[in-house]
C-alpha cells in the first residue's frame, strides 16, 4: 500500500500527472501507487490521501501572505497555518492515520521569480486553502483542481492557511534504473523487445545474418635507432683541503686577523701580488716546461695553490734544455735567496740550535733547572753531597785546598759554565760589564784599555752577549774609543750609557734595529765634557720630576752630572781636591776612579780616588766632601755600596785589600785580603740575593766570593787559574758581575774572554727578603758587640 | 750578504757540525759545505724538502696562523736540524753526543 517512490516534484513530472490525475481521480490503488512518480497526490483506495509530506518545512511558511518579496505567503483569515482536522497520512507512512502533519506550502527558493511565483501560488494557493489538508506542495494548476476538488468542501472553516511551494529540483544525477515493474505502462513492450532480444542471443551461432570477423589493425614497420651523445671531457682534480688551506684562500695567507679589515681591492691586489711571485718563482723552476718567452701570454695555470701539496710534483718526464734566461734567472734568484734578510734570520737561528746541541747542559745550569744529577745529589745525604759537590770544581788542585780551608762544609762551590768569546774581542781587555735591567739574559760588555796602549787607535767595542749564542754577539757597537765604563738605564733599559777612554760620554738606544751603533747623543762637542777617561758612569734616578740622570766620573777629578732633556747638557758636581798635603803635587785635584750611590739616597755619592781616599759627597753641594774615608794605601778601584744596607760600602783598591766600610764610621770594619793575593783587587760587586756576600776579582786572574757569615778571613768559594792556564802568563780580571735572575757570576779578564761561573750552594731564592738580609748585614758588621 | 757568509762560516766551525746544505724551496741546492758530496747533497734537499711541507701541513692544521720554523732530527748517526722559509731551506748536519741529549 505505501508508495514506493518519493515523490518526484519536477514539472517534467507534473506534465505526465497532469493528464493522469484527470483520468484517474478517485482512482484505485493500483493506478495511484503507478502513478507514483509524479502525481503529488497518493490516495489508497479508501480514498485516504497518502501522499508523503515533504521532510524540509521551510521558515518561509510563517511569513505573512502578500509580501511580493517572500513569495506570496499570506497571513489572513483565509488563509493561515491549517491544522487539518481529519485525519490525513504522514509523510512517508501511510498506514496508520498520524498526527496531522503541518500542510506547509514551501515557496519557490528563487526570489527574483517571487512575482511570477507569487501569482502562480495565489492561484494554486487559492485552490489550495480549500484543501484541507494537501502535504506537499502543488505546482501544476490540474493537480491543485483535482485536489481543490475534493476538498472543496471543507473551504468553510475558519482555517489558515499557509501554503508552500517547492523550488525547482535540479537533478544532478539521474541513473534510471533499469528494472522496472510488472505494473510499468511499457511493460508489455519492453518485455517483448527483451524477448526478441534474446531470441537473438540464441540463434547467433547459426545466424545467417550474424558473422564473426577478425580485423588486425595495421602494424607499422619498426626500425631501432640509437643516438649516442659525445661524452663530456673529464678530468679529475685533486685537492687536500686543510684548515690552513681554507685560512689561506680565506685570508691571503699572508695577514693575520687584521687583514680581514682590508677592503677587498687591497686584498685583491695582495693577491695579485702573490700569483706574481708564486708564477715567477714557478716559471723559474728547474723543470718549468713553460717557454720563458711565452710568458707574457702565458696562463696562469702553472700557478699552484698551496692546497695542492700532494699532486704538486713537477713534471719529470720531459726536462727542457735550459735556456739562457732561465738560467739568468735562477742566478738571480740564488743571489736574491742568499742575500736576504730571511735567510740571515734562518742562520742566526741555526748557529743557536747547533750551540744547543753542545752547550744544552750549561744553559739549564744557568737557568737553574736541575739536572738529572744535581737531582740526586740533593736527595742524597747532605755531608756527602757536600763532599761530590766540592768535588764537582774543575781546578784539580783547587778542591783540594777547598776543602781543607772550609772549616764546615758549606755545599757550595763554583765552577766555569761557559765563556763568551769571538774573534773580535780577541786581545781587547773587557773593561766593563752591565746586566740589562729589562731583559736579564743581555750582557753587555764593553772592550777597551786600562792604559794607554796600541789597541786604543782601535776604537773600543761593546759587544751584547746572550747566553743563547756563545759565539758572537747579538749586536756590536764600535766607539771611537776604547771603552771604559757602562751602564744600562733602570728607567728606560733600552738605553746605554758608554764612558770612554778619551773622555767621551755617549748614550746609545739599543732599541733600534739599525742604527743603534750611532749614539743617540754624545759628549763630543761640548766644551765641559770629561778630558780624561771616564772610569764610572751610572744612571741616577733623581725622583720623579728629574727622572733619571746620568753621573760620570773621570780621571780629570770631576764629577758630573748628565741632563738629556734637551740633547746633552751637564753640570758639575764635584771637583776632587785632593786633600792633605797638596805640595809638590802637580794638580790640586784627585783622580776619580770610581762612584757609586747609596741605595735609596740620590743626593749623596761616595766617589775614590787615585789617592786612596773615599770621599762622601752631596749633590748640591759641590765645594766640600761631606765626609772621608781614609784607609787605603792604594788607588780605590772600585766602591760598591751594599744593595741592601745603605751604610754598608765595599771599596776594593791596588793595595790587594777590599774593604768594608760603615759611613757612619771613617773607619773600615773590614779588611778582606786572601793570604797569598799579591796582586790588585780589580772589581768587587755585591751579591743581589745575599746582603753578606760579594765577588771580587783580581789581577792574578783569580775570583774569589766572600761570604760575612761563613767567614771574613777567607773567601767561601774561589776560583784561580789552573797551571795549565797560566803557563802562558797569568791574565788579570778586571770585572766581574752577579747576574740578577741566575745563580752566575760573570767575569771579564784583559785577553776579551767572558768567563762565566756557575754558583751552586748559595742561596737564590725567587724572593728576596730584603729586610732580613739588611739585619744579617747589620749584624755582622758589629763584630764588637756579638758575643 | 757579508753577514751571511760570516754567519755561515761561524756555524761551520762549531764542534761537531758535519755538513751543512743551502737549498732553495724547490730543491735545488744553492750552497753546501765543501766536503758533502753533490748528490748528498742533493738527496738531503730533496727528502727536506718534502718533509718540510708534510710538517708544514701538521703545524698549520692544528692552527692555520701557525707556521712551522724548524725541524729537528735526531737520529743514531747524527742530528739534521732544518730551518724552513717559504723561499729555502737551510739544513746542517751536525754529530750530537748523549751528554746534551
Amino acid at each position: 500500500m505505501a508508495p514506493a517512490s518519493t515523490t518526484n516534484r519536477g514539472t517534467k513530472m507534473n506534465i505526465n500527472t497532469g493528464a493522469t490525475p484527470t483520468a484517474k481521480g478517485p482512482s484505485t490503488n493500483k493506478s495511484s501507487k503507478a502513478d507514483k512518480s509524479a502525481l503529488p497526490i497518493i490516495l489508497d483506495s479508501d480514498n485516504v490521501d497518502r501522499t508523503p509530506q515533504p521532510l524540509f518545512v521551510s521558515s518561509y511558511s510563517l511569513l505573512p501572505r502578500g509580501t511580493d518579496a517572500v513569495g506570496g505567503l499570506k497571513v489572513g483569515t483565509d488563509d493561515g497555518i491549517k491544522f487539518p482536522t481529519d485525519t490525513t497520512p504522514l509523510p512517508l507512512c501511510s498506514t496508520s492515520p498520524a498526527p496531522p502533519p503541518v500542510p506547509l506550502e514551501l515557496p519557490k527558493a528563487p526570489v527574483a521569480t517571487a512575482t511570477e511565483s507569487s501569482e502562480a501560488d495565489d492561484e494554486e494557493d487559492k485552490h489550495k486553502h480549500k484543501h484541507r489538508s494537501h502535504p506537499s506542495h502543488i505546482s501544476s494548476k490540474a493537480a491543485k483542481e483535482a485536489a481543490v476538488s475534493e476538498f472543496s468542501g471543507k473551504s468553510e472553516d475558519e482555517e489558515y492557511v499557509i501554503t508552500l511551494t517547492e523550488s525547482v529540483t535540479e537533478f544532478l544525477v539521474s541513473i534510471p534504473g533499469t528494472q522496472m515493474s510488472n505494473d510499468a505502462p511499457n511493460y508489455n513492450a519492453i518485455k517483448m523487445r527483451n524477448q526478441a532480444y534474446q531470441k537473438v542471443l540464441d540463434g547467433r551461432d547459426h545466424a545467417d545474418n550474424l558473422q564473426e570477423r577478425h580485423s588486425q589493425t595495421v602494424n607499422y614497420a619498426q626500425k631501432t635507432k640509437s643516438v649516442q651523445a659525445v661524452p663530456c671531457t673529464t678530468s679529475s682534480v685533486g685537492c687536500q683541503s686543510t684548515d690552513w688551506d681554507i685560512h689561506d684562500a680565506y685570508i691571503g695567507g699572508e695577514g693575520d686577523e687584521e687583514e680581514l679589515g682590508k677592503k677587498p681591492k687591497e686584498l685583491e691586489v695582495g693577491g695579485v701580488e702573490k700569483l706574481v711571485r708564486t708564477f715567477t718563482s714557478a716559471l723559474a723552476a728547474k723543470d718549468c716546461l713553460l717557454d720563458i718567452k711565452e710568458a707574457s701570454s702565458a696562463t696562469f695555470s702553472k700557478s699552484v695553490g698551496t692546497g695542492t701539496d700532494e699532486f704538486d710534483d713537477e713534471p719529470k718526464a720531459k726536462e727542457t734544455e735550459e735556456t739562457n734566461s732561465e738560467m739568468i734567472i735562477n742566478k738571480k734568484k740564488n743571489l736574491s735567496i742568499m742575500s736576504s734578510t730571511e735567510l740571515l734570520k734562518s742562520l742566526n737561528l741555526m748557529e743557536r740550535a747547533v750551540q744547543q746541541n753542545l752547550y744544552h747542559d750549561s744553559h739549564l745550569r744557568y737557568r737553574n733547572y736541575p739536572s738529572g744529577e744535581e737531582a740526586l745529589i740533593v736527595t742524597a745525604d747532605s755531608k756527602t753531597s757536600e763532599e761530590e759537590v766540592a768535588m764537582e770544581d774543575d781546578e784539580e788542585g783547587v778542591s783540594e785546598e777547598l776543602a781543607a780551608a772550609s772549616k764546615k762544609n758549606h755545599g757550595a762551590s763554583m765552577s766555569k759554565l761557559f765563556t763568551f768569546e769571538c774573534e773580535l774581542s780577541k786581545g781587547r781587555a773587557a773593561t766593563t760589564m752591565s746586566w740589562n735591567r729589562g731583559n736579564k739574559d743581555i750582557l753587555a760588555v764593553g772592550y777597551g784599555s786600562f792604559h794607554l796602549s796600541d789597541m786604543e787607535k782601535d776604537g773600543g767595542l761593546v759587544m751584547f752577549w746572550s747566553i743563547r749564542n756563545l759565539a758572537h754577539p747579538e749586536k756590536i757597537i764600535r766607539t771611537v774609543s776604547g771603552v771604559t765604563a757602562i751602564d744600562f738605564s733602570t728607567a728606560h733599559p733600552n738605553m746605554l750609557a758608554v764612558g770612554m777612554y778619551n773622555g767621551t760620554v755617549a748614550i746609545f738606544d739599543m732599541r733600534k734595529e739599525k742604527d743603534f751603533n750611532v749614539p743617540v747623543l754624545e759628549s763630543g762637542a761640548m766644551s765641559s765634557k770629561h778630558m780624561e777617561p771616564v772610569w764610572e758612569v751610572k744612571w741616577v734616578d733623581k725622583g720623579v720630576e728629574r727622572g733619571e740622570s746620568l753621573v760620570t766620573i773621570a780621571t780629570d777629578g770631576r764629577v758630573l752630572e748628565w741632563n738629556m732633556k734637551k740633547g746633552l747638557s751637564l753640570t758639575e758636581l764635584m771637583v776632587l781636591k785632593r786633600i792633605g798635603n797638596s805640595d809638590g803635587v802637580i794638580s790640586r785635584q784627585a783622580s776619580g776612579l770610581c762612584l757609586d750611590f747609596p741605595l735609596n739616597d740620590s743626593s749623596v755619592y761616595f766617589a775614590g780616588t787615585e789617592d786612596g781616599h773615599i770621599h762622601r759627597c752631596s749633590c748640591s753641594y759641590n765645594e766640600q766632601y761631606l765626609d772621608t774615608f781614609s784607609g787605603h794605601s792604594g788607588p780605590v778601584y772600585k766602591l760598591r755600596c751594599s744593595p741592601f744596607l745603605p751604610e754598608a760600602f765595599l771599596s776594593c783598591s791596588a793595595d790587594w785589600t777590599v774593604k768594608l766600610w760603615n759611613c757612619e764610621d771613617t773607619e773600615y770594619i773590614y779588611d778582606f785580603h786572601s793570604t797569598d793575593l799579591n796582586e790588585v783587587v780589580n772589581d768587587i760587586v755585591w751579591s743581589p740575593t745575599s746582603g753578606s756576600v760579594f765577588a771580587s776579582v783580581t789581577g792574578d786572574g783569580r775570583v774569589e766570593v766572600w761570604d760575612l757569615e761563613y767567614s771574613v778571613i777567607d773567601p767561601k768559594l774561589f776560583y784561580r787559574p789552573t797551571k795549565a792556564e797560566s803557563v802562558l802568563g797569568v791574565t788579570p780580571l778586571t770585572t766581574a758581575r752577579f747576574s740578577d735572575n741566575a745563580p752566575v757570576l760573570a767575569t771579564g779578564d784583559a785577553k776579551g774572554k767572558v768567563v762565566v761561573f756557575r754558583l751552586e750552594g748559595m742561596e737564590v731564592g725567587e724572593s728576596v727578603d730584603v729586610a732580613e738580609q739588611r739585619k744579617k748585614l747589620l749584624d755582622l758588621m758589629q763584630p764588637d758587640e756579638q758575643v | 750578504m757579508s753577514e751571511v757568509e760570516e754567519t755561515l762560516e761561524r756555524v761551520k766551525v762549531q764542534s761537531g757540525v758535519e755538513g751543512y746544505v743551502i737549498a732553495s724551496h724547490d730543491g735545488t741546492v744553492l750552497r753546501r759545505f765543501p766536503s758533502m758530496s753533490q748528490e748528498l747533497a742533493e738527496a738531503y734537499a730533496e727528502s727536506m724538502k718534502h718533509l718540510g711541507k708534510k710538517s708544514r701541513n701538521v703545524v698549520r692544521d692544528l692552527d692555520p696562523k701557525n707556521e712551522l720554523r724548524y725541524l729537528r732530527i735526531r737520529a743514531k748517526k747524527h742530528e739534521v736540524l732544518v730551518a724552513f722559509d717559504p723561499e729555502f731551506l737551510v739544513i746542517i748536519i751536525q754529530k750530537w753526543t748523549p751528554a746534551s741529549a
